[in-house]
């Protein structure tokens, strides 16, 4: 009953930690552009419009609306999905499901955030996120909320911080190959046990950046003769009405990831996903976090992520590659970086990717992560 | 030619309800309790209370007392300096809070602890609450979880 | 589009102020009305689409307040950051695509916990725009008065309408009651020819074809767009892009002639003057035709983003009891009208 849907082009920014060059707008007509060059599609060919973007981080009320004539929207349907740390994933999913549903045949998902606009002030944008009365007085943002996920993890499998320290330095190596990207420069592990601790146990270098960027990735029902990268799983669950209620009753924090993994598994025929994907574009906001993702995608056992890791097993060459891109913990412009992990996977099934290029990818995964503990996942391959 | 930044601050406030399970919630603090909310259907119980069970929708009607006593799952110290939106200035770093299993609860409760060194913490200790003298129905009423020695 | 029904549809009694609830227990109420309404339980609901504004609800990813009263626990779920008409699009698709078969659209707005002026303003380009000061009512004063002067009409048409409305809504149990006074607010408009700011919620369950059957309440045809942002780049006084979105409504819904098919109509007008000019947009004539606002519109309640999908639950409501067969329900996001969203629901066996 579905119509099958493709993505068939992508672009994104130079993410900086200032785009200071470039109003909102202009930041995101540099993402949109990439994507109808590589789409080979001109503004007319796009039917729609979704877009995503935290309003509280730049204190633009409605910036959907503000933002049309960089988005493409104006005179067009365009519709705003802004879900925090989801954002770009759940754009992803919301430009899906408008073209599976036979609404319209060509959709752009478009996301972008300034934060540098934010002057600092990104932990306090997340902190009003929680609830007002239980929540702010003792959360310090996304920090300290996988801070104590850390911790849980770390108490359970006695994980040191040089293990998790490996993913950061991973994740710069790769970044080193991908010209987009916020962060480039290598790290050692000595470098990110120095780094001054933000909540414990996770140091400054453990954690994500604030980055400025935008992405945009085309969505069809038509792909033409162009290679696409065809969505064949696509699912969410969350679990929250206040943080505690996370580990209720479940054995692994982020159960909704499991459960989101499992459902998109379930519709794209994957019974083993180490073995059958080729490459992961995970949506890890800290080192500690990659661990924890990695067991819940049912990349490796619980507990065993570190060895992962530590075996090189996740790097590009290596038998389940992890972030080619350098991901989350390279660049995060929190309206796009959902959608940069789709964007990232689908260059990797259509062998645009590169320098980043796993060889032979066809089957691959994209994650998001945000408030919530929500969880999205995308599955695609390179065949329909 | 040069970069121009406008800045605009908008300042904003709000008035939140609390909602009648945080009411109550707030008024069994002044009263040196904590109160939680229990399924009529599944049995969940849940703190603080609120008014859909997560599991199976139902309202949550029953109101319970929970024993000031449980188990430290996941804590941190708090280090970094940012701007707290309930009061404009940096928040005072730096400081502990964690998840505490409470006695018959289903899920956590994330609150401050009393201890600084985390090195003195442990996931699986139990703790307990401790009220402050003078209480007032705000949930500063409930000064910090402490480690129970022994 | 493939068959979305509407199994019901619950809305709040919309107030000045709602102390007595948080979001989630105003979205508990009013889910928890529907499903009594229809008898469905929770676990039927497939999947959840809600609707709210960040700024309004002063919290950041707004939806994590209201997923689970919504209903939404174990379940996919997204939300619009739009009118809940604009969220009711990303639910029909989803359903439309094969991939649910029912879905939950909820939307909610609280004005009374900010400052809805200030958070307006906060919608204006910050460079050139918000130093003026600029908010929703003054932006609809501008529109009001370029509206009067492209029709040549004075003020007391506008009087006229919000007469009408206030009528209207002294019949709808569900309005927002308030004393408005005959004062001038924002020239040409009075305190009672502007919508009020209220608080309230909305929800609608919609589901595909095996599991709606025989004669229901059917959405047949939707159109929305997005107009430029700068209000000097449009003429506040037209229609914008309205008349666009209700061509392709209609185009989708097959609806040529919609004076004569057209039974009920409601539209989100935050004016007097946009009772009258989005009327102009939709293509009817100025008098005759369908039922106009019989709930009194966004005059008798503004609950935020709750506003539009309040107008595709009082459609469906007059439709559901056979007071017509064909209706359109309207929405917008952004002052005075930059986006806007129409949907044509329509009484018929399951074709």
């Amino acid at each position: 009953m579905r119509d099958p849907v493709a993505i068939v082009g992508a672009g994104q920014t130079a993410h900086r930690s200032r785009r200071l060059d470039v109003s909102a707008p202009e930041l995101i007509d540099e993402a949109v552009q990439a994507a109808l060059l590589d789409a080979r599609l001109e503004p007319d060919g796009i039917d729609a419009v979704v877009v995503g973007n935290m309003e509280h981080f730049e204190g633009i009320h409605l910036s959907d609306l503000w933002a049309v004539e960089g988005t493409g929207g104006a005179g067009k349907p365009q519709l705003k999905v802004a879900t925090g740390g989801t954002t770009g994933s759940s754009l992803a999913q919301a430009a899906y499901y408008l073209v599976a549903g036979g609404f319209f045949r060509t959709v752009m998902a478009v996301g972008w955030e300034r934060l540098s606009d934010s002057e600092g002030e990104t932990t306090t944008g997340i902190v009003t996120a929680f609830d007002p009365i239980y929540e702010r007085p003792t959360l310090a943002g996304a920090v300290s909320g996988l801070a104590i996920l850390a911790c849980q993890y770390q108490a359970k499998y006695g994980t040191r911080a040089e293990e998790a320290a490996l993913v950061v330095v991973q994740a710069r190596e790769n970044a080193a190959r991908n010209s987009h990207a916020h962060l480039r420069q290598p790290v050692t592990v000595a470098e990110v046990l120095a780094s001054p601790v933000l909540s414990t146990p996770i140091r400054y270098l453990d954690m994500c950046p604030t980055s400025d960027g935008a992405c945009a990735v085309v969505f069809t029902s038509r792909p033409g003769d162009g290679r696409a990268a065809w969505v064949r799983g696509v699912s969410s669950r969350h679990n929250h009405t206040y943080l505690g209620d996370v580990t209720e009753g479940s054995v692994s924090y982020l159960h909704t990831l499991r459960l989101a993994a499992e459902d998109a598994y379930r519709q794209a025929g994957v019974a083993d996903p180490r073995q059958e994907l080729d490459v992961v574009e995970m949506y890890e906001p800290c080192t500690w976090a990659a661990f924890e993702w990695a067991e819940a995608l049912g990349l490796c056992g619980p507990g065993e992520a570190a060895r992962m890791w530590a075996e090189g097993a996740t790097r590009r060459d290596g038998e389940i590659p992890v972030n080619p891109s350098g991901g989350v913990l390279c660049t995060n412009p929190i309206g796009a970086t959902g959608l940069i992990r789709v964007a990232e996977a689908s260059m990797q099934v259509r062998g645009t990717a590169g320098e980043r290029q796993v060889d032979g990818a066809r089957l691959a995964l994209a994650t998001g992560f945000g408030g919530s503990f929500w969880s999205e996942v995308m599955v695609l391959a390179a065949e329909r | 030619m040069s970069e121009i930044a406008v800045r605009a601050t908008p300042e904003l406030r709000y008035r939140y309800a609390a909602g009648r399970y945080a009411s109550a919630f707030l008024q069994g603090l002044r009263d040196g309790r904590i109160l939680a909310s229990r399924c009529h259907r599944c049995a969940r119980t849940l703190v603080p209370p609120r008014i859909a069970c997560t599991g199976c929708f139902a309202g949550m009607d029953e109101i319970v007392t929970l024993p000031p006593r449980g188990t430290l799952l996941a804590f941190t110290l708090v280090a970094f300096p940012f701007l707290d939106p309930f009061t404009g200035i940096p928040r005072p770093v730096p400081y502990c809070y964690g998840m505490v299993k409470l006695e018959g609860a289903d899920n956590t409760f994330q609150y401050f602890l009393s201890e600084k060194d985390p090195g003195r913490l442990r996931v699986g200790q139990t703790v307990r609450a401790v009220f402050r003298e003078e209480r007032t129905g705000s949930l500063a009423d409930l000064l910090h979880f402490a480690p129970v020695e022994g | 589009m493939r068959p979305v029904g509407i199994v019901g549809v619950a809305q709040t009694r919309h107030a000045e102020r709602r102390d007595d609830v948080n979001y989630a227990e105003l979205a508990f109420e009013v889910v928890s009305d529907l499903l009594a309404r229809t008898g469905w339980s929770h676990d039927r609901i497939d999947t959840v689409i809600t609707a709210s504004s960040d700024f309004w609800d002063g919290r950041t990813i707004s939806d994590m307040a209201v997923q689970d009263a919504a209903g939404a626990a174990g379940k996919s779920a997204s939300k619009v950051s739009m009118d809940g008409t604009f969220a009711l699009v990303y639910a029909a698709a989803r359903i439309a695509s094969g991939a649910y078969r029912t879905c939950l659209v909820v939307a909610h707005g609280k004005a009374s916990e900010g400052n809805p002026r200030l958070i307006a303003n906060a919608a204006f380009d910050p460079i050139f725009q918000r130093p003026m000061g600029i908010d929703d009512h003054t932006a609809l004063g501008l529109q009001a008065r370029a509206f009067l002067d492209r029709k040549g009409l004075t003020p007391e048409a506008l009087a006229e309408a919000a007469t009408q409305s206030a009528a209207a809504a002294a019949m709808n149990a569900n309005a927002h009651r308030r004393q408005a006074a005959h004062v001038l607010v924002a020239d040409p408009l009075h305190e009672d020819e502007i919508a009020p700011d209220s608080d309230g919620a909305c929800a609608v369950l919609l589901a595909d074809a095996e599991t709606v059957r025989g004669e229901a309440v059917w959405l047949d045809g939707f159109g929305f767009a997005t107009d430029v942002h700068g209000l000097g780049d449009r003429d506040l006084g037209e229609p914008g892009v309205l008349p666009q979105v209700a061509r392709e409504a209609y185009r989708r819904a097959g609806v040529q002639d919609p004076d004569r098919e057209l039974d009920v109509v409601e539209v989100h007008d935050a004016s007097s003057a946009q009772t009258l000019l989005w009327r102009e947009g939709l293509g009817l004539s100025e008098s005759g035709g369908p039922a106009w606002n019989p709930s009194g519109g966004a005059m008798s309640a503004q609950p935020g983003f709750a506003t539009g999908l309040v107008r595709v639950a009082e459609v469906f409501g007059r439709l559901a009891r056979g007071e017509g067969k064909t209706g359109l329900a309207h929405g917008m996001t952004g002052f005075v009208g930059q986006a806007h969203c129409a949907w044509i629901l329509r009484k018929r066996a399951r074709a």
